[in-house]
């Protein structure tokens, strides 16, 4: 059954591994989930947006900016590219049927693919990551400087997020609008203003997780595509209106994923999602709002 | 006695159905006033309709200026519309709610929560807890409370006796007296007990069908051979 002899430190750095891709997960299931809570709509332009933030983030580069000198600038844009977004092609269709809106929302990540095609080219670009490939001894085991530091950015993130929403009067409004928008309306509430707002928080993570994976695959458009399905999968592991749920199911998914790829033969990696799907199809069964969704119980 | 509030023939609507045929109305500054009347004669439209949750037209005037019928107009404005069902959010903990009350205002909000806890110390108590899980005439503690975090000019109060228990809707109806006293907070209140109403509202105005049939001092109200009849029951 097992590939190769079995070795703690090799466990240990696919643990790291897998840790990384977590938190890619992790970060764009957070940006489905802000606007999953606040509106039912699952954002299937996510993946799209994300890239297309990476490739800003390239174009100030090739202008001579240092990453961490366009790091900023590209979250910038990113929040009011999403509020853009938000309030000029989501607005309208505001109060469709959720449907109506997921089909817009495809049809923009359709529109942004096609047009990073246009300004970018359709091409794979090696897009420089600001960390370095060199490994550190942590603990008697290689990891690279660079896992490291996609896993610390990216929950540095999500950690700062959560402080928002717990600690500031507009975190506290967001909430209240995705939980009752009625009441937030009656005490002053900008509800309307608060979904463009969580759409600008979204673009800002899926614009983290675009530029954290680009370096360690390749920069093209369809770059997100299945990162993307990873996201919602571990999105729904996690309970599709759980914060928390998105993170915790992210880590989890990366971790399940290199392990299965790794420990499994049979599996390998070409057999890795389709795996992860069935593991989540299997917990859904068990506990239909995933790990810490809520569920809904409606009368027939 | 100047007019905080005036309702100048307001009509309402629900889609195709009309809620409100003209109501006129009027509260004065620091004020206590009662809207009575049968279910579905447009009482809980009335206070949408000042609150602006609900489609309306007519002038509704609120402190010498006409109100926008934005949704978060007349939060801005100075009124706190605590709502049929309270309006509790009630997955988040009872400080985030009263938190959510003072939104519209800039500055520390520790004074305020001081004043709302001596009027409702269970709130204090509870300070941390969800706000769902608290029982009934809690969460009706937590909406006056919610609402006073405002500092409001003008409370709109959708039955807030609903569901309590007799010595409950007492204790609340005594904190709404000095709401109105000790802060200076007109009410606008709707209420199924009109008994209680008029023992506390200075005025009242009944409803039928959408149209004012009936105002007046509780007193004269109270005296009057039909709503003796039809709402007071004796």
């Amino acid at each position: 059954m097992l590939l190769g002899a079995f070795t703690w430190t090799e466990f240990a750095q696919q643990l790291a591994a897998g840790i990384r891709e977590g938190a890619i997960y992790a970060s764009l299931a957070l940006a489905i989930v802000i606007i999953y809570r606040s509106t039912r709509v699952i954002n299937f332009a996510q993946g799209e947006m994300a890239t297309f933030t990476t490739f800003i983030a390239l174009s100030l580069m090739n202008h001579g900016l240092s990453f961490w000198a366009a790091f900023p600038i590209v979250l910038v844009l990113a929040f009011t590219g999403g509020v853009l977004i938000e309030r000029v092609v989501i607005r309208p269709v505001e109060n469709a049927p959720v449907i109506t809106i997921v089909i817009v929302t495809l049809g923009l990540a359709l529109l942004l693919n096609g047009l990073m095609s246009v300004i970018w080219g359709g091409g794979n670009r090696q897009f420089r990551g600001p960390f370095s490939t060199r490994t550190l001894d942590v603990g008697g085991v290689p990891i690279s400087v660079q896992d490291i530091g996609i896993v610390v950015v990216s929950l540095a993130l999500v950690g700062l997020l959560a402080l928002f929403f717990r600690f500031t009067k507009l975190g506290l409004a967001l909430r209240a609008s995705a939980l009752n928008p009625d009441s937030s309306r009656l005490v002053g509430v900008r509800v309307s203003w608060m979904l463009a707002f969580g759409w600008g928080l979204a673009a800002v993570l899926g614009a983290v997780s675009g530029m954290m994976v680009a370096p360690v695959v390749f920069l093209d458009p369809n770059m997100m595509q299945t990162i993307l399905l990873y996201a919602f999968a571990a999105a729904v592991l996690g309970g599709l209106d759980s914060p928390l749920g998105a993170v915790v199911g992210g880590l989890l998914l990366g971790v399940t994923i290199t392990m299965l790829g790794r420990y499994v033969d049979f599996i390998g990696s070409a057999l890795k999602l389709p795996t992860a799907l069935l593991l989540i199809l299997v917990l859904l069964i068990v506990r239909p709002g995933g790990l810490f969704g809520s569920v809904t119980v409606r009368r027939a | 006695m100047s007019a905080l509030l005036q309702l100048d023939r307001v009509e309402a609507r629900y889609g195709p159905v009309q809620a409100l045929h003209g109501v006129s109305l009027d509260v004065g500054e620091g004020e206590l006033v009662a809207v009575l009347g049968a279910n579905g004669a447009g009482k809980t439209t009335t206070l949408r309709a000042v609150s602006g949750t609900v489609r309306r037209s007519g002038d509704v005037i609120f402190a010498g200026e006409k109100l926008p019928r934005r949704p978060d107009a007349a939060a801005r404005a100075g009124i706190a519309h605590v709502p049929e069902g309270r309006g509790t959010f009630s997955e988040l903990s009872v400080w985030e709610n009263l938190r959510l009350g003072a939104y519209t205002r800039r500055g520390a909000l520790k004074d305020d929560a001081r004043r709302v806890f001596t009027y409702f110390p269970r709130l204090e108590e509870r300070k941390s807890q969800q706000a769902g899980t608290l029982s009934g005439g809690e969460q009706q503690m937590l909406a006056l409370g919610r609402a006073m975090m405002a500092r409001p000019k003008l409370v709109l109060l959708d039955e807030p006796s609903l569901g309590l228990a007799p010595m409950l809707v007492a204790e609340i109806f005594e904190r709404l007296d000095r709401m109105k006293t000790e802060e200076g907070m007109a009410i606008l209140v709707v209420e199924q007990n009109a008994n209680l109403a008029l023992a506390h509202a200075a005025r009242a105005y009944v409803l039928e069908v959408g149209r004012v049939v009936l105002s007046g001092a509780s007193d004269e109200l109270r005296a009057d051979e039909s709503v003796r009849r039809s709402y007071l029951g004796y």
